[in-house]
């Protein structure tokens, strides 16, 4: 504090002599005079002002006297009388300078007020002794004063140079900041102790300044009144709302003050502690908010919302120079609009519904716009017109600062670029990157820090100092400084005054800005601009280091462009549609339907389309849609996964093809389902079918919807419409609960409501909704699969849907009588009340449907299935008994069937179904219909029975109500998505999964999901279906059907999936069987068959890769079970062609028991180990087959590996890796 | 003495020499109780308003400067007893700090950017 105790005596200092200025007409302090005599060296003033002068001093002088008097009066009445005697002469005689001169010498024995008389005393005084004497006197002083003077230099200096140029008026203000040019360091104003204590009070928000302005006035009024206010300072700021602040010593001065204040709550008081009293009074830096060159948007007027930049800031940092793309009416002018535009209310109104574009000013088209008032040029660009200044087509327009937005502007590229000055052609778009560093600057948020990055700070104290994030605290970063001397500090920042630090070679990505998603290397740094080469197209581009983040990760590109992601399938033009494969910058790389690539941006895409739903036929004569996995049968034999279905071309992807990002498109006729086996069955192909008259069905399929619509007042057009819309519904959970609507649009998983009370229209979950029928009741819309209440009657409309209702297996139990809602048939009814549906004595097909829970129940049997698949069908009464059901279900008896049942189904049902013809049975003569449903959509597939329902009695009368309509709807009922949640989900299942791909094998996999499972539901269609009703399936995981959830891989690749391989090979037998026989299959002989068509399941086996012991897919255990979860070493394998589940393998124990041992073991039992980070890795599969690596990382289920004898990384899935053991 | 006091909340402006807070027109009459000498804004609109800025944050009502922590804090403890802004937006006009500099006055701005 000594150097705070300097200063304070320098100011006392001052003060002094401040005040002897101030005061120096009453004293004469010898301090004064030799100042006072100095100046009597300056030349003598004309004598007429010096005596003015004079006397007025004399006046003074005179009163001060009278005051004394009394005192004086009694001790020296003489020398009173005597002094006064001569003042009163001095006063008479004072106008005159003459007798001025004679009354001095009268007063030769004047006292010392003499000499402060100044210059006319000296004047005068030089002839008489004492006067001589004075003069020495002063001349001492002076020499005494400049010693002074050397010795205070700086303070003497400054007085005396103040002194001069001012005079002696003003001198306090000057002193005020003389003080304030101390420069004391803020630090050593820190309060104390001794300070007054600073209390906080709290008050009404949006009085505090009120409350100080009244204190202030308080105080002015009782400043001289008997109880002034005791308080110092009383403040308030804006950012601290409801407080006041004031400062005094006592807590009673506080309430003495506010005592009668309104709008205070002085009850509150807190006393603010000494530390924290300087943070109240921060001082936020905030000029750093808007300088030239940084974006605002306009509040209000005609350009509103439009970005502008600061071209310059008013110094009283209320207005601003902005610089704006004008919007300029550039509608010719004719006197009539002329006059008419002068109307400015009418201006107003319009100013934002019909302003015009912006557009950049030109001078010409102006000249022609307005006639009269031609644009007057400046100069270098530079316009003058209608009062309004353009430069190089740009508006400048004064703003007040206040009718900016100055926060979170987020310029768009788009809008930046136009203000660039060379336009958008050139490669980085010709923009000003320092102005647009600027302004980035402004925005930088602490958003863009992540911990554990490297920042620099950009300024302040601490500049250049470096450290790492540590954390990011609201709007502060919290850096850890590396700086020795402040090691382990965490310090905080704004996140303006830091940067991220990055080296060259640093792999980053970009996070922010138009560039966005990028990743490359960092070949250059300057200050904050950063150049990279990006890894993808190997461009430089620069960026700010604000907007990079370090990243180990390759960026595929961004994926998406407007409302278009990759792999959408895409229409350009009448007669070309394409997938876009890979999205850059401003434009979408799309593969077109012959093959063509073509850089295409967003706008010049006529829209999207879905293909989800078109189905076309492989080489083989097997539908194929969009999802399956299929190769080529020629040529490079490229596997792939169907993107989109287009006519007779299929647009595959695999992301193991460089070319095109993995996309390829070939058409159908070349392509072969990898998971359908169906040859065997020609009778099944699809192909035989012609198809005209697919189509027909469809069609027909179509009316039907239509039909059954029209029946059951659904009034549906086409078979694809949610049955959700235009229904009342109520919703039934959430936080709209009994809140009653009309379903506008409905998607898979979620249906637009418009709700009755307020007209909005939300987005709810279907899962929360129910359908309110006719009759007051509801139905929910999604049963939930455990939702065994039978209680949910089904109704009205609803009940229409019965068909579905019935269908799908979850609503089972409840096919309530509602139901037959009258188009249904009495049998149907019947069916659906049974209850005891368990009790097998099932009513039809209905109670079937109903059933199917229960299947589940079971467990074993893969109830969903039978349930699924059986149910409907044999709804159709005769069927049923016929036991075309399946085996498995015991319960049903129909168990019989199983094997059977294909031709069982066959003729049943299937076919009648499909033909709308519907009718009846007859429909043997289309064997393949069943697994036709199954493509259309897999959401037929179920249904088949209902139709087939065709069964006698109630169907043959309307043929197609209850029937088709379950079976189609059936599917979307519950989930909506059109996908029979019933077993024909299974179907989709297959299709959807990975091996599977089809339906016809579908089935097959399904099943065997089914039976895996057996928890699962039937439904357990692909997670995509969602069929509400059988959730379970897709999510356990074992089950093939997982497949869905990883498309890509075929299921092959899992071998320790037991039942994958069935899936597909399944299928060797015909769909229908599908239910029945997958269970057999899934079960016993499952494997085998499976393996026969699945020739690759055994594919990985390799030599010199971590293996692990585990039981077969049929449940088995080798030697019991003794090696079970042993790992071992692949020491041998049987060769490629004699692969099959039993092939031995040479396996060298590395754990258990019995370490080190070879034996030899089923490759069955066999599980590849997956390697771990840094682990030495074996490509199992694919084009690498063999490879060998190290796996560098892990991302969810891709590997990044680093192959052998390849400097680049590769990306596998990690189902082809294997641990290699090898060296 | 009152003179000092904004009569009412409108149009109030902050020195940017001082921080005093008063209304535009007491400015343009009376100028700044405590800058008048330096700043010579009676009178002068233009003067008012190159010196003076309606953006500013925070009321301090100073009663006794010389006491006041707060007012030592702020720099304002030998000025007038009046209110005074914590923070003003905005700098003199460079004309103005050059001038003062001339009179042998270091301009510290109040808009926080003045640094210890």
């Amino acid at each position: 504090m000594s150097r705070n105790d300097s200063d304070r005596d320098e100011d006392e200092e001052f003060e002094n002599l401040g005040r002897s200025q101030d005061n120096q007409d009453e004293d004469s302090d010898l301090e004064e005079s030799p100042r006072r005599t100095s100046s009597s060296k300056k030349p003598p003033r004309s004598s007429s002002s010096s005596n003015s002068k004079r006397r007025e001093e004399e006046d003074d002088e005179d009163e001060d006297d009278d005051d004394d008097e009394d005192d004086e009066d009694d001790d020296e009445e003489e020398a009173d009388n005597v002094s006064r005697r001569h003042k009163k002469q001095k006063r008479n005689f004072n106008p005159f300078l003459d007798m001025e001169a004679e009354v001095d010498d009268e007063d030769e024995d004047e006292d010392e007020d003499e000499e402060s008389y100044g210059g006319p005393d000296g004047f005068i005084a030089d002839e008489t002794d004492e006067a001589a004497e004075a003069t020495r006197a002063s001349k001492h002083m002076d020499l005494d004063r400049r010693r002074r003077e050397e010795d205070d230099v700086d303070l003497e200096e400054q007085a005396a140079r103040l002194k001069e140029r001012y005079g002696r008026r003003d001198y306090a203000p000057r002193r005020a900041f003389q003080g304030q040019q101390e420069d004391i360091p803020q630090q050593l104003l820190m309060p104390d102790v001794q300070s007054p204590h600073l209390w906080m009070v709290r008050c009404k928000p949006g009085k505090e300044k009120d409350l100080v302005f009244s204190l202030m006035r308080k105080f002015f009024d009782t400043e001289y009144s008997a109880q002034p206010l005791e308080i110092s300072a009383a403040f308030s700021r804006e950012s601290l709302k409801g407080y006041v602040y004031i400062e005094c010593m006592r807590q009673a001065n506080v309430q003495a003050a506010l005592n009668g204040l309104n709008n205070v709550f002085a009850s509150k008081l807190t006393l603010v502690p000494i530390k924290e009293m300087t943070d109240v009074l921060k001082v936020r830096h905030k000029e750093s908010e808007l300088r030239p060159g940084t974006w605002v948007r306009v509040k209000r007027g005609k350009y509103a919302m439009d970005l502008a930049q600061i071209l310059d800031i008013a110094d009283s940092g209320d207005t601003a120079k902005v610089k704006l793309i004008p919007r300029l009416d550039m509608t010719p002018r004719s006197d009539a609009s002329y006059i008419a535009g002068n109307n400015k209310r009418k201006q107003v109104n319009s100013a934002l519904a019909g302003r015009p574009p912006p557009k950049l000013f030109n001078a010409r088209e102006a000249e022609k716009v307005d006639k009269l008032n031609k644009p007057t040029s400046r100069g270098r660009g530079v316009f003058v017109w209608a009062n309004e200044v353009f430069r190089e087509g740009y508006l400048e327009k004064d703003m007040k600062i206040s009718s900016l937005i100055t926060e979170s502007i987020n310029p768009t590229l788009d809008e930046i670029q136009k203000f660039a000055k060379g336009g958008v052609d050139d490669e980085d778009g010709g923009l000003d990157l320092s102005a647009v560093a600027l302004s980035a600057m402004s925005t930088s948020v602490t958003g863009h820090f992540q911990p554990g990055e490297n920042v620099e700070v950009m300024e302040g104290e601490l500049k250049n100092e470096r450290g790492t994030v540590d954390s990011v605290n609201g709007d502060m970063v919290l850096v850890r400084v590396w700086d020795d001397k402040l090691k382990g500090n965490i310090l905080k920042f704004p996140p303006t005054q830091l940067r991220k630090l990055f080296k060259e070679g640093d792999h980053v990505k970009v996070v922010n800005g138009k560039f966005k998603d990028e990743t490359g290397l960092i070949i250059k740094i300057e200050d904050s601009v950063v150049t990279i080469v990006t890894d993808l197209n190997v461009k430089d581009i620069q960026v700010f280091s604000k907007d990079l983040q370090m990243a180990a990760n390759v960026a595929s590109g961004t994926g998406t462009i407007g409302q278009y992601e990759t792999h959408d399938f895409v229409q350009l033009d009448a007669s070309t549609v394409g997938v876009i494969y890979k999205v850059e910058r401003g434009f979408a790389r799309v593969l077109d339907q012959s093959g063509l690539t073509r850089e295409v941006e967003p706008h010049l895409i006529t829209q999207k389309r879905d293909s989800s739903r078109a189905i076309a036929t492989d080489g083989e004569g097997n539908s194929i849609q969009d999802g399956d996995s299929v190769r080529e049968m020629g040529g490079s034999m490229r596997e792939g996964k169907i993107l989109h279905v287009f006519r007779t071309f299929a647009f595959c992807y695999n992301r193991e093809y460089m070319e095109n990002a993995g996309v390829f498109v070939q058409s159908t006729r070349l392509l072969v389902s990898m998971a359908s086996k169906s040859r065997s069955q020609p009778g099944m192909r699809l192909d035989t079918m012609n198809p005209a008259m697919m189509n027909m069905n469809r069609g027909g399929f179509n009316n039907r919807g239509g039909r059954g619509g029209g029946m059951m007042m659904m009034g549906r057009g086409r078979g694809g419409r949610d049955p959700l819309i235009d229904k009342t519904v109520t919703i039934i959970r959430g936080p709209h609960k009994g809140y009653l609507g009309i379903v506008k649009d409905a998607s898979d998983l979620t249906a637009r409501v418009e709700l009755h009370t307020n007209c909005r229209i939300i987005t709810v979950e279907k899962a929360k909704l129910a359908i309110t029928n006719a009759n007051g009741t509801t139905t929910p819309v999604s049963s939930m699969p455990d939702m065994s209440a039978p209680s949910t009657p089904r109704a009205g409309n609803y009940g229409g849907y019965g068909g579905y209702g019935g269908m799908t297996p979850m609503r089972s139990g409840d096919m309530t009588p509602m139901h037959p809602s009258g188009s249904r048939t009495p049998a149907w009814n019947a069916g659906s009340k049974t209850p005891a549906w368990n009790a097998g004595s099932k009513t039809p097909a209905w109670s079937a449907s109903a059933r199917t829970p229960n299947p589940y129940a079971d467990g074993s049997q893969t109830p969903a299935w039978d349930a699924g698949s059986k149910t409907p069908r044999y709804g159709g009464s005769s069927a049923w008994d016929s036991g075309s059901r399946t085996p498995a279900h015991s319960a049903w008896d129909a168990g019989s069937r199983t094997p059977a049942r294909g031709s069982a189904w066959g003729d049943s049902d299937s076919s009648s179904s499909h033909n709308q013809n519907g009718s009846s049975s007859g429909s043997g003569g289309f064997p393949q219909t069943p697994a036709a449903s199954g493509d259309w959509m897999n959401r037929g597939v179920p249904t088949p029975g209902p139709f087939g329902a065709p069964s006698p009695a109630p169907f043959s009368s309307y043929p197609y109500t209850p029937g088709p309509s379950s079976s189609y709807d059936s599917a979307p009922t519950p989930s909506s998505n059109n996908f029979p949640s019933t077993p024909a989900a299974s179907s989709s299942l297959g299709s959807g999964g990975g091996p599977g791909g089809h339906h016809a094998g579908s089935n097959g996999g399904a099943h065997s999901a089914s039976v895996a499972t057996p928890g699962a539901t039937p439904g357990a269609s692909n997670a995509r279906l969602q069929s509400i009703s059988t959730p379970g399936a897709n999510q356990t995981p074992q089950t093939p059907a997982g497949g869905p959830s990883a498309p890509m891989t075929p299921a092959s690749h899992f071998p320790q999936t037991p039942f994958m391989p069935t899936g597909g090979d399944y299928s060797g037998m015909d769909s229908h069987h599908g239910h029945s026989g997958g269970q057999v299959h899934g079960y016993g002989s499952g494997a085998g068959g499976a393996q026969g068509a699945a020739g690759p399941s055994y594919d990985w086996t390799t030599t010199d890769i971590e293996v692990k012991i585990s039981t077969g897919k049929d449940g088995s255990s080798y030697e019991g079970g003794k090696y079970n979860d042993v790992s071992g070493r692949m020491v041998k394998i049987p060769p490629r062609s004699a692969l099959s589940s039993m092939a031995l393998c040479d396996v060298r124990l590395l754990s258990g028991p019995d370490d080190r041992k070879v034996i030899q073991i089923p490759v069955q039992y066999l599980k590849p180990v997956a390697p771990l980070k840094n682990d030495g890795v074996k490509v199992l599969s694919g084009e690498h087959r063999g490879a060998l690596g190290t796996l560098m990382g892990v991302d969810v289920q891709d590997g990044i590996v680093s192959l052998r004898g390849e400097n680049m990384y590769k990306v596998l899935t990690m189902s082809v890796l294997g641990k290699y053991l090898g060296e | 003495m009152s003179g000092i006091i904004p009569t009412d909340k409108k149009q109030l402006r902050a020195c940017l020499l001082c921080s005093l807070i008063k209304k535009q027109d007491q400015f343009f009459k009376s100028g700044c109780d405590n800058c008048e000498s330096l700043l010579e804004m009676k009178g002068h609109m233009d003067r008012v308003m190159d010196c003076t800025s309606q953006h500013y944050d925070g009321a301090i009502a100073v009663m006794q400067p010389s006491e006041s922590w707060v007012a030592k804090w702020q720099r304002i403890d030998k000025f007038e007893k009046g209110i005074y802004a914590v923070q003003v937006q905005g700098r003199l006009p460079e004309d103005i700090e050059d001038d003062l500099e001339s009179k042998g006055i270091k301009y510290r701005a109040r808009d926080g950017s003045a640094r210890d």
